[in-house]
């Protein structure tokens, strides 16, 4: 490293990780603090790291919906168990830990206990599919009105169909098909988990 | 009696959480004890133990006690008299099935 970069206390990195690729998600900020950089700050996509000595920390994700009221319980007994809490974004909690630690390096200990994590994002995912699956027939079947009928009476509602709805309805169907792919991929997760005959 | 039946089996966690509930203890006390009661087997998680405990309460197995004077972030929690019903009722199931096995494992001479 050069005089300039040394400098550079702060980063913030551009990545996208999807809901079912947190083990990956993981794993990266793992490599981040071995180079030094120790993630501090978490947005969608977007991930702001702290220049620091090259460590060997453990970083953990825990999917938890509907726990505002509860919040300071649920960091307060995993900072008890040796997890320090970095960020949160949307149901999402980052948790960060020393390799070397004696406590345990799993968030989850049980396969039961994991498959019920994995569950509840998938079953958000379904929920969040259904204003989509509820709208997107109507979206098209403006738009294909309009065009079959060519120029509508009405030039601004004609050009809202087109320049608006028309993208937004592509727009949520490539949203919907990536959630689907989600629900599928955690599917397959819990899948393999299950075939584990451990409890 | 019935609901207790429907209850059980519990996984092995579960019942090592209840059954370290019998006094009040937080979150950090019950992975102790429950390290210490499997002879250093189960070593909780976090996620795991945070949603075990949810799952207990919502059940009615355990109750959150008030909390520590000195500490009013860490609930506390202790078993109910549904809880200890379960409880010896697991225990009765995993003796019929240590004895049973047991037996059987003699039988056959291994």
């Amino acid at each position: 490293m050069n005089g300039i970069t040394d400098n550079i206390k702060y980063r913030s990195v551009f990545k996208i990780f999807f809901a079912w690729q947190g083990e990956k998600e993981e794993k990266w900020l793992k490599e981040m603090s071995g180079g030094g950089w120790h993630l501090n700050r978490v947005g969608y996509c977007n991930y702001g790291f702290v220049r620091g000595k090259p460590e060997d920390i453990i970083y953990k994700l825990d999917f938890k919906p509907f726990l505002n009221k509860k919040i300071d319980d649920y960091i307060t007994l995993f900072e008890d168990a040796g997890w320090e809490y970095i960020a949160r974004l949307g149901c999402w909690y980052y948790f960060k830990a020393e390799a070397k630690k004696g406590h345990s390096l799993e968030l989850y200990s049980d396969n039961a206990s994991k498959i019920r994590m994995y569950n509840s994002l998938r079953w958000l995912l379904i929920i969040l599919c259904g204003p989509i699956v509820y709208n997107l027939p109507n979206f098209y079947g403006r738009v294909i009105r309009t065009m079959g009928t060519g120029i509508s009476d009405d030039p601004l509602a004609q050009s809202l169909i087109v320049n608006l709805a028309f993208p937004l309805a592509i727009f949520l169907t490539l949203v919907l098909g990536l959630m689907i792919y989600g629900i599928i991929r955690i599917s397959i997760i819990i899948k393999k988990i299950r075939q584990d005959i451990k409890e | 009696m019935s609901k207790i039946k429907k209850l059980s089996p519990l996984t092995e966690t579960t019942f090592y959480i209840l059954i370290s509930l019998l006094e009040p203890l937080h979150g950090y006390g019950i992975m102790q004890k429950v390290v210490k009661l499997s002879r250093g087997r189960i070593n909780l998680g976090a996620g795991t133990l945070y949603g075990a405990l949810s799952n207990l309460v919502n059940t009615g197995l355990i109750i959150p006690k008030d909390s520590q004077k000195s500490n009013p972030r860490r609930k506390i929690y202790i078993i109910t008299e549904m809880g200890k019903k379960l409880i010896e009722y697991e225990v009765d199931r995993l003796e019929e099935m240590a004895k049973s096995s047991r037996s059987l494992l003699e039988k056959k001479g291994i």
